[in-house]
């Protein structure tokens, strides 16, 4: 189609026609339907509402050509092509989106220039509501984000700028005004919508992702949709080789830049020190506008964008990784939780009229010489639910699978980055971080296991190398190692290491019985899985005895501290056993491997009903002393002779002795007697001999450190 | 509160709730009609622009009648509320009308 021949002015006017056409159709169709719509009154009300919908886009397309009209008759090289008045504009599909897009990138460009703040005002004003106009539609939206990304990423220190004079004593806690915030939700709202729909250029994506104002940038997330509403990832290019997300590689340049104290926060501008009562309010508004908050809280709602921010170590994103998770794990020579200190002005300025707030990173030491300073300590709850989503991405035997590489790497930052909770250098953490290492070592708990004698460096390995799928081998041996630490930190709360400890019985009893009867998947049977489940609950009780717990003791001696890891392991039903949201995704045999890296094949995500909660209860029950899981599991893959013998031991007993329900055991304090006299009737009966344990993995156990017990049948 | 009262003052409700929708429909028809005027062949000149034209005043025609359908619709509102209403105090002639 080629251009059309317009009057300029009386497109505008037609343009002004129909936009008051649309706002008197939004304003009364519902008048009209709802009231008629009452009184049952028959009327097909139907074309009013669709009047009402095509009303936006024939406004926003006639002021499109307006505008375009008015560009075309001021631009000097159509001088010679006037011809009757008219200038020659794109009417309709593409072509006219995209002409549009670019002239109102070309606006905002010249809006953010623009000396006056009416002007400017105005003028942004017009654009927003032409984005509003096309938020639906991707295609003008990706036209005109990738002309205008550059102008996007600087709109918010544009608006602070414009409206929040510093000079102003009333502004000196102003960052956005509530009309600047509006503005950007809406430039975000449309960024995220192009960027979701995967019409953005990589320029545009760079254009915002490696800005040069990387605060103003980072303010487009905070007042944009959640995190789950922006890409998971991004066409691959020169400065984006692995294809990250526009919030990954923008988290990784807030996270870069803040660390060499490139961004700065516009705030105050007035000789107006703040005072003593100011700090409060000078400190929470700060706090609102880091940006590394901002993006963090995004990409645990987005997931991919943690996994890559944590586990792609690619050097050109600067790899962030192993440091920030020390950061945000509060494994720094600096106070717990901090994350910087927000020093108002540059060197030797005093805090005399600098309208800012530079980010200085942790650790490093503050020119005196300035203004304000002022402490900033993140959240706890928005960093462990970051990074407990830097390793949730399901596991995978794929080798092309780059999500499970960068969640099993994000691990490996998060297990070595982990201070111990005792000792030299100890700090204990905030609940919600221990939450996050707890979900951690859950997902990864074979791979712990088989950790326990590694003397080397934490590494990722490729799927088939220790296990099926992607995996990790931790430095477990060592003084400090990094295991070690890492349980030490988790068996601080008595919540988190009963969970583990059940876990890891349960993981094992899998394991034993599989091995037992030959039915482990391959890839997995002549790596020592089922030792090093043995080693691992030696190190779990090792970790337990340095916060003080006695496992022996609080199972055996203190029923409340044992209903209480009942409670706990009922609490995590997701991972006793681990209901994990990839289990569906996958078939067999492959459930078969995933079953014993700790994902559940047996149970959906979607349906806990009481029966499961109770089945869970059950199940922690069972999986607190050793020997019962390892039953329990020859039960389960139908180990030839076992369930005739618990049948028959059950056979004849009064009810509530009877510890046989249904294939399961089921332990009350009234029966747990008869269970363990049959127990030890067949412990050392072949083919299974159930006290090898006793030596074999009793002797695994105690290499660990484990002391809870013998090893033998009881509570290790 | 009489049936009289009763009636008449959901007479005057509807009659009140459908003037509001004729003030409504007013108000589109002067938007429409502010439009009209400007969609001739002197705005523009090619057949991308005369058919979306077409287009736009073949759909507003339907809009207009839907609009243009409105007063005899309401003005039934109005006569079924009485009917109704009148109906209900027949039935219960002799009772107290409902507060």
């Amino acid at each position: 189609m080629g251009d059309v021949g317009v009057d300029p002015d009386q497109v505008a006017k037609a343009a002004t026609a129909l936009e008051q056409l649309r706002d008197a159709l939004a304003a009364n169709v519902p008048t009209i339907v709802n009231t008629m719509s009452s009184y049952a009154a028959g009327v097909n009300t139907a074309v009013l509402k669709q009047a009402q919908a095509r009303s936006v886009g024939d406004a926003a397309d006639m002021r499109a050509r307006s505008n375009l009209a008015l560009a075309w008759m001021s631009n000097p090289e159509n001088i010679d092509g006037t011809y009757g008045g008219l200038a020659f504009v794109p009417w309709s599909g593409q072509a006219l989106d995209n002409a549009d897009a670019k002239f109102e990138a070309q606006a905002l460009a010249l809006a953010e220039s623009s000396s006056d703040p009416t002007i400017a005002a105005q003028q942004l004003q017009g654009i927003e509501q032409d984005l509003k106009d096309h938020m639906s539609d991707s295609a003008w939206l990706g036209a005109f984000y990738s002309n205008a990304a550059p102008y996007v990423a600087k709109l918010a220190t544009t608006l602070h700028n414009l409206d929040a004079n510093g000079q102003q004593y009333n502004n000196r806690f102003t960052v956005l005004t509530q009309s600047d915030q509006q503005v950007l939700a809406t430039f975000a709202k449309g960024l995220a919508a192009a960027d979701k729909s995967g019409t953005l250029t990589p320029e545009a994506v760079q254009a915002i992702a490696n800005a040069p104002d990387i605060w103003s940038a980072a303010m487009l997330i905070k007042f944009g949709p959640p995190g789950s509403a922006w890409a998971t990832s991004e066409q691959k290019g020169p400065q984006n080789p692995d294809g990250l997300s526009l919030l990954a590689v923008l988290t990784d340049n807030v996270y870069k830049d803040e660390q060499t104290g490139k961004i700065k926060i516009p705030l105050g501008g007035g000789y107006n020190r703040y005072t003593a009562d100011d700090q409060q309010q000078l400190q929470g508004t700060l706090s609102n506008y880091d940006p590394l908050t901002v993006m963090l809280k995004a990409d645990s709602q987005n997931k991919n964008a943690a996994w890559q921010v944590m586990g792609d170590d690619n050097p050109i994103y600067g790899n962030p990784g192993p440091s920030l998770a020390k950061l945000l794990l509060w494994n720094t020579k600096d106070l717990p939780s901090l994350t910087a200190r927000f020093v108002q002005g540059g060197p030797n300025d005093k805090g005399q009229y600098p309208g800012y707030f530079t980010i200085s990173p942790a650790e490093k030491s503050v020119d005196e010489a300035t203004g304000a300073i002022v402490l900033n300590f993140m959240d706890p709850s928005i960093a462990g639910a970051f990074l407990d989503a830097s390793t949730s991405a399901p596991r995978s035997i794929d080798p092309n699978d780059l999500n499970a590489k960068y969640a099993a790497q994000a691990a490996i930052n998060i297990i070595d980055g982990t201070p111990p909770a005792s000792g030299d250098g100890s700090v204990k953490l905030d609940p919600a971080l221990q939450q996050a290492l707890t979900d951690t070592a859950q997902r990864y708990l074979v791979d712990l296991a088989m950790s326990v004698n590694n003397q080397g460096d934490s590494t990722v390995l490729k799927p088939g190398t220790q296990l099926p799928a992607w995996a990790i081998n931790v430095n477990g041996q060592g003084s400090p190692n990094s295991l070690s630490d890492f349980l030490n930190q988790i068996a601080s709360n008595k919540d988190d290491l009963a969970s583990l400890d059940a876990a890891a019985k349960v993981t094992f009893g899998n394991i034993y019985a599989q091995d037992k009867l030959g039915v482990l998947p391959p890839g997995i049977s002549k790596t020592g899985a089922d030792m090093g489940l043995a080693g691992l609950l030696g190190r779990i009780d090792t970790a337990a005895n340095q916060n003080g717990i006695d496992l022996a003791k609080d199972l055996d001696e203190q029923h409340e501290e044992y209903n209480k890891m009942l409670e706990f392991a009922e609490s995590t039903v997701k991972f006793v056993p681990v209901v994990g949201e990839a289990a569906d995704e996958y078939l067999d045999p492959t459930k078969a491997m995933l079953g014993l890296l700790g994902v559940s094949t047996e149970f959906s995500t979607d349906n806990a009903s009481t029966a499961q909660t109770v089945a869970a209860q059950q199940f922690a029950e069972e999986s607190t002393q050793l020997h019962v899981p390892m039953v329990q599991s020859l039960l389960n893959f139908n180990a030839p002779g076992i369930l005739a013998s618990a049948q028959q031991a059950n056979a004849g007993l009064p009810p509530d002795q009877q510890w046989l329900q249904n294939g399961q055991i089921v332990l009350t304090k009234a029966n747990m007697g008869q269970f363990n006299g049959w127990y030890e009737g067949i412990a050392g009966e072949p083919p299974y001999k159930l006290e090898d344990l006793n030596t074999l993995y009793g002797d695994a156990y105690r290499a660990q450190g484990g002391a809870a017990s013998n090893g033998a049948q009881g509570p290790w | 509160m009489g049936w009289g009262d009763l009636i008449a003052q959901a007479v005057s409700d509807a009659q009140n709730d459908m003037a509001g929708v004729e003030a409504a429909a007013n108000a589109i028809q002067k938007a429409i009609s502010n439009v009209s005027p400007l969609l001739t062949s002197g705005t523009w000149d090619g057949p991308e622009a005369v058919s979306w034209i077409g287009d736009w005043q073949s759909f507003y025609k339907s809009v207009q009648s839907c609009l243009g359908s409105l007063p005899a619709a309401e003005a039934q509102v109005v006569s079924q509320v009485r009917t109704s209403m009148e109906k209900e105090a027949h039935q219960h002639a002799g009772q107290p009308a409902p507060s």
